[in-house]
């Protein structure tokens, strides 16, 4: 296409353009290009403030997925004992479930004080040694199982049964027990000189 | 002999801008204020519309820059194109105020002018009413032809038009601007040919 085209009349008669040089424009004023500056300045401190806004919602979200994946980890019920369902009670129960840890002394084991070992568990620390009187033994267990609610003794077992009677019930007095009726380890045991309190220590 | 720094293409200099580089962003304005502004400036006839025109068209290349396809058109193209847009609104506006108001005066004014400066002012005033008088449709085709003297296929990429119906547009423009401007072409002659 012909550029000159567009600058001729195009009917042969006088070209405009002469005349319509007469209306001069101005140059556009400075103040368009200070405008144009503070828009390009906010809107780049508006895209760095919506990219700061993502970097956080990121993170926050980021934050939030690890929370609670680890707590759902947390909440998977263990493998064993499937009556526990508190935590707090899972020692007692492990100790039941083994009788054969109480350590009772026996008749031969004079030097030893009777104590019940509470099973090791791992990674747990260790717990300190409870020390009770001989026969003890079998009512903490008894008291450990009531407390978790379950009434199945333990075989082998046998559960001392304990009558309870009111305040103004006659006194009972009691019977006179036989050197044969003690158990073996009551023989060997009793008070030393006269001592205050008295304390049992094997003989 | 220094040799001159390499110039950075319109479309360099807007990836420049996306990336926050002020400088990059008024190298485009400059490059182009002159035909925006002056297009502007014709088509609405104020001062304070082709500012607003102006700087709303350089702030959409901020705003959308996707919208600017470089395969299309080159960028002048595309920001006459834009001012063409904001400026035809505040021209219906004007154009309908100006018809609702009646025929402009178009006749020279009879008054004595001696000074040269006032009547170059009056001149420039005449050809103005004349030009805001044209539909927007026929201004805009003439500004861009006569003034900007971009060729008819530029002019039709801007103006979103066939070529034939620009060459039209702009047939029609020339021969109102000339019958309003009959009167003034004759006594303008009869001055210079005083002058002389």
């Amino acid at each position: 296409m012909d550029p000159d085209e567009t600058s001729r009349s195009g009917d042969g008669r006088e070209p405009l353009r002469p005349i319509l040089d007469q209306w001069r424009v101005p140059e556009p004023p400075r103040e368009i290009e200070w405008q144009l500056r503070r828009t390009f300045r906010q809107r780049r401190r508006a895209g760095q403030r919506r990219r700061q806004a993502w970097v956080a919602v990121a993170a926050s979200l980021t934050l939030l997925a690890v929370f609670l994946s680890r707590r759902s980890e947390d909440a998977k019920p263990p493998v064993v004992a499937p009556a526990a369902t508190k935590p707090a009670l899972l020692a007692p129960m492990v100790a039941t479930a083994e009788p054969h840890r109480v350590e009772v002394p026996a008749a031969s084991a004079a030097a030893s004080s009777p104590r019940v070992t509470p099973p090791a568990r791992a990674g747990r620390p260790a717990e300190p040694e409870v020390l009770v009187e001989p026969g003890q033994a079998e009512l903490l267990v008894q008291f450990a199982r009531n407390l978790r609610g379950t009434r199945q003794a333990p075989p082998g077992v046998s559960m001392p049964q304990i009558e309870v009677v009111g305040a103004d019930a006659p006194a009972v007095p009691i019977p006179y027990a036989e050197a044969a009726s003690v158990p073996a380890h009551r023989t060997e045991w009793g008070t030393v000189g006269d001592q205050w309190p008295p304390i049992l220590r094997p003989l | 002999m220094t040799a001159d720094p390499p110039t950075r293409t319109d479309g360099e200099l807007l990836g420049a801008a996306a990336r926050g580089d002020e400088e990059a962003f008024l190298e485009i304005y400059r490059r182009h204020q002159g035909r925006v502004y002056r297009f502007a400036f014709r088509m609405t006839g104020s001062p304070e519309a082709a500012r607003d025109v102006t700087h709303t068209c350089f702030a959409s290349l901020l705003e959308a820059p996707r919208r600017y396809q470089q395969q299309r058109a080159d960028l002048g193209t595309y920001l006459c194109a834009a001012a063409r847009n904001q400026s035809l609104r505040q021209a219906r506006r004007t154009w309908r105020e100006a018809a609702m108001r009646g025929a402009v005066d178009l006749r020279p004014s009879r008054g004595p002018s001696p000074l040269e400066l006032l009547l170059t002012e009056e001149r420039g005033r005449i050809v103005r009413d004349a030009l805001l008088a044209l539909a927007p449709l026929h201004r805009e085709v003439l500004i861009l032809a006569e003034y900007e003297e971009l060729d008819l296929a530029t002019i039709a990429e801007i103006v979103g038009a066939k070529v034939g119906a620009v060459k039209v547009r702009l047939h029609r423009a020339r021969q109102k601007l000339r019958r309003a401007l009959e009167g003034y072409m004759t006594c303008g002659a009869v001055a210079t040919q005083a002058r002389t």
